[in-house]
């Protein structure tokens, strides 16, 4: 068929319907499965990641101390307990007041590290950077209880701040892990390019470095909090008579009717944790500059390493 | 009312930390005799610190003590399970009063992380449940911990569709089939089944055949269960799904069900009611000793043990039950646990976790 013979068979005619409409319903069915298979499985993931939390969150309201089907009527005495339980709010107190040195502590430990392994040429920086990684392989439960014997053993009595060290042992290689992926995916030729054309250290870091990080800042920041605030084992072993929230609530998970209480605030946790999410997606566009939502999300989750 | 078996890789590695955690933890406490105060009447004063499960040291629990002692400074930490604070006290963690329960102190005592207490410090420690039990004692007759709280282990059942029970037999009664369920802890499955079946004459310590015949008479009966909850909320789901009609299990449990509107009755079958047991102990490594006695005795007095009746819990003395409200005092009636028998670690507990183990998995 030539082309002209070709073009002209495309073109409408009253005796024979566009090429679209003559394709057989097998064709066009073909032709979507890909793009409906596509949404089942994202629908089926979303279902397995957040089926739990929001059966979590919906029995949170349910008037009953049993989790669940049937609904016995909405309530909200659950959120109302939580909060007047002193040790649940001195528990998430603790946690965040814990979580929040945790995540500055490595991420300027962590930054500072993840910059030396990459940009600096040193001997030794590949068994260095090894051992910066082989902490993350390290059961938090063989890191709690080394930090209890080595504290018990230097004569330090155990507190929020012992929690807060051992958690920051823990939560540092995850944050050189993911900046380090951030300037290594960073051409380094951009930073010598903008000091070729006059500006100071202080300039080239703030002006090109930190825009290009920043996802990367901004997940290890989101991720090392969660990583704090949600650790049981390190903060049960290394702590003293001040609780954090996990290990309360394990502590009172031997009766059953605790269990909507506690529904109750991880429901708000798991609320906060979300616009913690989504703070950190505006707080990067703003650095970035960036007026791109879709990319600059995608950029925090998947810390600027895509 | 105890949450049941953990998964077992986490005790599994709970036992590999005690292990690193006694190879390397501090030395040995004392394991002599704690002397009891020489002023029983005078208030504590100084730091006390209180290492147990949080629903046992609430604030409710500890205001009247609190408000007796003003001068006391009371710190409090909370675990998880014996095996968890054995594993943090041998790491180093001090404490002066711990909590164990008889299911599972065996790491605590092995390490000799606890010393034995005088009785006759403590105000009327023979009244109590279970105080004259061999449990509560070491080998030497030695008092190890005040009782402070339990709970019977029998049968749960719905009264709208289950009657005329009275043996762990009925659980496996065809006419239950696909309804039953047995609480997945190897302790009480393996406990109630030799009882039920009639192997072995104490659930808590049987033989190797003895737990190989319960093992191979529930892998035959298998069908029979509808699942093996882990946890007594997990108990409250099937019931109130109707997927359970007939199951092993506390009374605390069967009473938070009732109060939930689930048709259910807790009933003591006629071979016996198991019960956890959990107390209070002195630890080796402690200091304020004064008012670790003080802390006991309140534990002890009829005032505590009726707001643990209040709580859902078992009155340990009778002399509890006028200062509780009349609506909640036939569950915290002690009486129920004059025949009970304790659930205490087997000699061949390894036994009884594997022989579970392949009874769960199928």
């Amino acid at each position: 068929m030539s082309g002209a013979t070709a073009a002209a068979g495309r073109v409408p005619t009253a005796e024979q319907p566009p090429v679209a409409h003559r394709r057989s319903l097998g064709s066009r069915i073909r032709r979507r499965v890909p793009g409906i298979a596509s949404v089942l499985m994202i629908a089926f993931a979303m279902l397995i990641m957040f089926g739990p939390v929001l059966m979590l969150a919906l029995f949170s309201f349910n008037d009953s101390s049993i989790i669940s089907l049937p609904w016995e009527g909405f309530t909200t005495r659950w959120y109302d307990e939580a909060w007047s339980t002193p040790e649940a709010r001195d528990a998430i107190l603790n946690s965040l007041v814990v979580a929040a040195v945790v995540t500055a502590g490595s991420l300027t430990l962590g930054t500072l590290a993840a910059w030396g392994l990459t940009r600096l040429r040193f001997p030794g920086r590949g068994p260095l950077a090894g051992l910066h990684g082989s902490v993350l392989v390290v059961p938090w439960l063989i890191i709690g209880v080394a930090g209890l014997i080595f504290f018990s053993e230097s004569g330090v009595s155990l507190s929020l701040t012992t929690v807060a060290l051992m958690q920051l042992v823990v939560t540092f290689p995850l944050v050189v892990a993911i900046i380090s992926a951030g300037l290594v995916r960073f051409s380094r030729s951009v930073e010598e390019a903008a000091i070729d054309l006059g500006a100071s250290q202080g300039q080239m870091l703030r002006y090109v470095v930190l825009p290009q990080i920043a996802p990367s800042l901004a997940a290890a920041a989101i991720f090392a909090f969660a990583w704090s605030f949600n650790n049981f084992e390190v903060s049960f072993f290394t702590g003293g008579f001040e609780q954090t929230f996990p290990v309360w609530v394990f502590s009172i998970l031997r009766q059953s009717e605790n269990l909507p209480m506690v529904n109750a605030v991880s429901t708000v946790i798991a609320l906060a944790q979300v616009i913690v999410v989504f703070a950190g997606w505006r707080l990067m566009k703003r650095l970035t500059r960036d007026r791109g939502g879709d990319k600059a999300l995608t950029e925090l989750l998947t810390g600027g390493t895509r | 009312m105890t949450v049941g078996s953990r998964p077992m890789i986490l005790a599994v590695a709970l036992l590999a930390v005690l292990a690193l955690a006694a190879g390397c933890g501090r030395d040995e406490g004392e394991t002599a005799v704690a002397p009891a105060p020489k002023d029983p009447s005078a208030p504590a004063t100084g730091t006390l610190r209180f290492f147990a499960y949080g629903d046992t040291m609430t604030d409710e629990m500890l205001a009247p003590f609190l408000k007796a002692n003003p001068d006391l400074d009371l710190q409090k930490a909370s675990f998880n399970s014996n095996k968890a604070a054995a594993a943090k006290l041998a790491g180093g963690f001090e404490a002066d009063v711990v909590e164990l329960c008889t299911d599972e102190m065996e790491p605590i005592l092995i390490r000799n992380l606890i010393r034995p207490l005088d009785p006759k410090a403590v105000k009327g420690f023979d009244e109590l449940a279970f105080s004259d039990s061999d449990d509560v004692r070491d080998e030497a007759g030695h008092v190890l911990f005040v009782p402070a709280s339990a709970g019977p282990h029998g049968l749960i059942v719905n009264t709208d569709q289950v009657s005329g029970v009275d043996s762990y037999a009925d659980l496996f009664d065809p006419q239950y089939a696909g309804n039953a369920a047995l609480e997945s802890s190897p302790l009480t499955a393996i406990g109630v089944t030799s009882m039920g079946i009639g192997v072995g004459d104490d659930p808590m310590d049987l033989s190797p055949p003895e737990i190989d015949e319960v093992k191979q008479y529930l892998l035959d009966h298998r069908d029979q269960f509808r699942d093996f909850p882990e946890s007594d909320a997990s108990m409250a789901n099937l019931f109130k799904s109707g997927e359970a009609v007939i199951a092993d299990g506390g009374r605390g449990t069967t009473e938070a069900m009732i109060r939930d509107g689930v048709p259910a009755e807790w009933v003591a079958p006629k071979e016996g009611v198991l019960s956890w047991v959990c107390g209070l102990a002195i630890t080796s490594s402690a200091e304020n000793l004064d008012a670790a006695y003080k802390l006991l005795n309140y534990y002890a007095s009829p005032e505590a043990q009726a707001i643990s009746g209040e709580q859902g819990f078992v009155a340990m003395t009778p002399k509890a039950l006028p200062l509780i409200p009349p609506e909640l005092r036939q569950g915290a009636d002690p009486s129920s646990l004059e025949t009970a028998i304790p659930e205490t670690q087997p000699s061949a507990s390894d036994l009884y976790d594997r022989a579970w183990q392949e009874v769960a998995a199928g």
